[in-house]
């Protein structure tokens, strides 16, 4: 035997003892105990949207902005592009098949924001628009500037009240001497842009869903949704909320950049343009490229349809009077009487429990109740640092479910629970799914949750290759 | 097993003497490797000799911010985490080595009480004038003391050598700092990923900064590249790949597969997670086959060829094993190293494998290892591996794990090691097993045939 085989041997052997006595080692100390098992604390699971890679919604159309629960259970949702010239589409989870299966995109159309709702035979309503997930470049300076092609489209005659808080000689001025004048100011830079942006858009449609006749076909990701358009509300405009009366017969939405409140009549098939919610223009952030507008419409028991408004107002629509009415409430909301601000929280989304009492959420990341009947607003908290409470829906045990966050790359959304009988919130930190080795994910970004009518919890992530999450309280 | 664990517990004596025999079987075998490995290095064969340069600061640690550049000077990017990162410049005319940038200092995020820009992990890059980019970060460098929303984001930097300026070209993103770097030198664009997954596209003349979306979940793809056409690539699991079109500025996830093989271990066998075994380690571009070739991060360290070119979303080609010689054939190798380096003009891929050994609970890197290190080199004209030996410096010093690599104009192979120091005083860490006082050097291998 050479000494390189002996060597080789020597080695072996060594390390077949070795490995027996490591093994041995082990399991007579009893530190097999210790090793640490895979722990889930979040109940949590996803869905994709649709069979990977034959049918699935692509990413850049996939962010959920739109979620509801329908009566015979089944959950639908609207997607948005992250990124200009993508298509919105419509989608089903059913719990029956456990699957997402997408309805067909909506073509040429670039989001569905808060814009779903059931009517009382059973059909579902889209409202469409352009994504507002969808950036576009702001300008430093004027029209004209060589750093900037946009077009100036500034209503200079209307300008003083667009923006009142200006002093009255500069909005004098701004009348009288218009773009000269005007652009040197960063907020009219900034509306000039968004108008840029809609420059040439028709307006955002309203389209009916019948399920009865559309849920059964399975469509490949460039299908069509079979929907009937039922027109634009108000032209020039995304349809940037949506809700339903109580008795299922009346539409009620608000419209993208201008702020209009419409109505649309089931039983008639017209709408009606009661005009903008808000005559000035204001950006309170946290993002920049949005004008403030209220995202969430909500009707009480009696049939009023309820959203913030100028200064962070709860108002109404009457049906009784056809009118936009002030409760004279506000919605929390941050201020800071040092830095001369005129700008406001608006709602993101509202959900109602079971008695009827109203939880809303801000932009200012506010949890807050809205009694109808008591005419009460109670500021229950705000959650974060981090700016928007996203979205929120009520628990079958009165619970309320929430997401908190602004839609930050550095610092993700986290799930919240906030408990009537206890008051204060839970932290259930950032969804993450893990099924590992098959799947894993962590969600970021959501804009939508409804709870289903067994009482799980969906999430609609809202992100570039999203996911319809859900959460079993 | 469980039978004999159940009986054994019932036989406290037994225990103790299975515990005296696995204490001394366990030495037995730390002095055989101990003598093998005495061997090996009092043996010129399997030896691989390389030269080492001292770097003028203290930083610890480095991933892949190394680059030679055109002009053949050499940029290193280190890490003080907690601190600040460093960026030096050695010039092989003169062999001088000198920083060019506190980047805490250059931000102005010193005397601030806030956390600093403490790392630099991408690959640094070039464009056409030479001028040199770099990108910095935090993300959870800490101090873990220091109120975490207090780091500002990272920054894209450039660095002109004519000048010998460097330039703060603007924030990322607030809190959020990319891993890899990419450039586009045809429309001035870099393209960047944060710890959370979102792509970052920087225009340099403008010195803005757009999201692109996201295309990473938990752990991030620490390399991309830009093809001929402008094109970006990276990875995501399980063995996916997205591409960022730059004629329509858009990421779109292609169906194609890069090599995998589910039956390695993963980086830990604790908590199994979908992670950077499951993405590609590194990648680099080759301009004169117009592929990039990569090494992928679990799997063995697969070497690979992937023409974007080839069919409607490209072709990949399996070409070698790059993991350490010692783990060939088994399933439990440490994930991949940054050090993937191309020589185009010479038709060679250079890779220095971890040796760490592989750690079912612990998710750890290659520093620290005491384990001797390999270089290998592949030749992409006759498509053979050869391991060039054990590195050793030419002072005979151990040369242990190595991150980041790049190749210079005239074939000489750059790497950032860490070497051991025969005074203590100039240690930045230490060895895990054996206490060896270590700290990160330039090393550089000149190849005989060049």
């Amino acid at each position: 035997m050479t000494s390189c085989k002996r060597r080789a041997l020597t080695i072996t052997i060594i390390a077949v003892l070795c490995l027996l006595a490591i093994e041995t080692a082990v399991f007579a100390n009893g530190a097999g105990k210790n090793v640490k098992k895979i722990k889930h604390s979040h109940r949590t699971d996803l869905r994709n949207l649709g069979y990977p890679l034959i049918n699935e919604i692509p990413a850049n159309s996939s962010a959920i902005t739109s979620l509801i629960t329908a009566s015979d259970g089944k959950i639908y949702g609207g997607t948005s592009g992250i990124c200009e010239g993508e298509d919105a589409y419509f989608f089903i989870f059913d719990p029956v098949i456990n699957k997402v299966r997408h309805l067909g995109k909506i073509k040429g159309q670039g989001g569905i924001h808060h814009a779903v709702v059931e009517d009382k035979n059973g059909y579902i309503y889209i409202g469409t628009g352009k994504s507002i997930l969808e950036e576009f470049e702001m300008h430093q300076w004027e029209p004209g500037h060589p750093s900037n092609p946009t077009e100036d489209l500034i209503d200079w005659d209307k300008v003083d009240i667009r923006f009142p808080s200006y002093g009255d000689h500069i909005r004098y001025e701004w009348k009288q001497l218009k773009g000269i004048m005007g652009y040197q100011y960063i907020d009219l830079i900034l509306w000039n842009d968004i108008k840029n942006h809609f420059k040439d858009y028709p307006g955002g449609h309203l389209y009916r869903y019948n399920p009865k006749e559309s849920n059964r076909e399975v469509k490949l990701s460039d299908m069509d949704c079979e929907t009937e358009d039922l027109g634009i509300p108000v032209a020039g405009n995304s349809i940037y909320t949506l809700t339903i009366s109580p008795k299922g017969d009346v539409i009620y939405g608000l419209t993208y950049p201008d702020g209009h409140f419409f109505i649309y009549d089931i039983g008639s098939k017209k709408f009606k343009d009661i005009g903008p919610i808000q005559k000035e223009i204001t950006f309170h952030g946290p993002e920049r490229h949005w004008r403030s507008l209220p995202r969430a419409i909500i009707c009480d028991d009696s049939g009023r349809a309820y959203t913030s408004a100028g200064r962070g107002v709860l108002v109404y629509y009457c049906p009784e009077s056809g009118k936009i009415v002030s409760t004279g409430l506000k919605i929390p909301g941050d201020s800071y009487p040092a830095h001369g601000h005129t700008d406001y929280a608006v709602v993101e989304y509202f959900a109602k429990d079971d008695s009827g009492l109203i939880y809303g959420g801000s932009s200012d990341g506010y949890l807050f109740s809205f009694d109808p009947e008591a005419m009460e607003v109670i500021n229950l908290g705000r959650l974060r640092e981090s700016r928007r409470l996203r979205c929120l829906t009520v628990a079958k045990d009165g619970k309320v479910y929430l997401i908190a966050g602004e839609r930050l790359t550095s610092r993700p959304c986290k799930l919240y629970c906030y408990d009537p009988q206890t008051g204060g919130f839970e932290d259930l930190k950032i969804l993450a799914v893990d099924r590992s080795p098959y799947y894993l994910w962590r969600g970021y970004q959501f804009d939508s949750m409804t709870t289903g009518i067994d009482g799980t919890i969906y999430l609609g992530e809202s992100d570039r290759r999203s996911h319809l999450f859900i959460y079993i309280p | 097993m469980l039978v004999r664990y159940q009986t054994m517990k019932r036989i406290d004596k037994k225990q103790g003497f299975y515990c005296l025999l696995n204490t001394l079987v366990i030495l037995l075998l730390a002095f055989s490797f101990v003598l093998c490995d005495n061997a090996v290095a009092k043996s010129k064969k399997g030896i691989c000799l390389v030269e080492s340069v001292a770097y003028p600061g203290k930083d610890p640690t480095m991933w892949d911010g190394l680059y030679a550049a055109k002009d053949g000077k050499v940029y290193s990017a280190l890490i003080t985490e907690g601190g600040s990162a460093h960026i030096y410049l050695y010039d092989p005319k003169d062999r001088s080595h000198r920083m060019i940038s506190d980047v805490a200092d250059l931000l102005g995020e010193r005397g601030q009480g806030i956390r600093p820009s403490s790392k630099i992990h991408c690959q640094p890059v070039e464009d056409d004038d030479g001028n040199i980019y770099f990108v910095t970060l935090n993300n959870g460098s800490g101090p873990a003391n220091v109120d975490f929303a207090s780091w500002r984001g990272g920054h894209w930097l450039k660095y002109d050598p004519h000048k010998d300026k460097m330039e703060d070209l603007g924030l990322v993103a607030w809190g959020d700092g990319p891993y890899p770097l990419a450039i586009d030198t045809k429309r001035m664009h870099l393209f960047g990923i944060g710890f959370t997954g979102y792509l970052y596209r920087g225009d340099i003349k403008n010195k803005t900064t757009k999201v692109l979306g996201r295309v990473n979940n938990r752990d991030i793809c620490r390399s991309i590249f830009r093809d001929d056409e402008g094109n970006v690539y990276g990875s995501f699991p399980i063995a996916r790949i997205w591409k960022y079109d730059a004629e329509t500025e858009k990421v779109y996830d292609l169906s194609i597969r890069m090599p995998y093989d589910p039956t390695y271990y993963p980086s830990r066998l604790t908590n199994p997670a979908i992670d950077r075994t499951h993405e590609w380690r590194k990648i680099v571009w080759d301009p004169v086959d117009k592929v990039a070739y990569g090494v992928t991060g679990g799997s063995g360290s697969i070497l690979f060829k992937y023409d974007p070119h080839d069919g409607p979303e490209g072709k990949i080609t399996e070409l070698t094993k790059l993991c350490d010689p010692k783990f060939r054939g088994s399933k439990n190798v440490p994930y991949s190293t940054l050090t993937l380096s191309l020589d185009s003009k010479r038709r060679k891929i250079y890779f220095a494998p971890s040796a760490r050994k592989y750690a079912i609970e612990r998710y750890i890197e290659t520093f620290g290892s005491d384990a001797p290190h390999y270089l290998l080199v592949y030749d992409l004209k006759t498509h053979k591996r050869t391991d060039l030996g054990v590195m050793r410096t030419t002072d005979g010093r151990r040369v242990f794990g190595c991150e980041g690599g790049s190749v210079g104009p005239d074939g000489t192979v750059y790497l950032c090691g860490q070497i051991e120091m025969k005074d203590p005083k100039n240690a930045t860490r230490h060895t895990r097993t054996e206490n060896a006082p270590i700290a990160l050097r330039l090393i550089m291998y000149k190849p005989k045939d060049n």
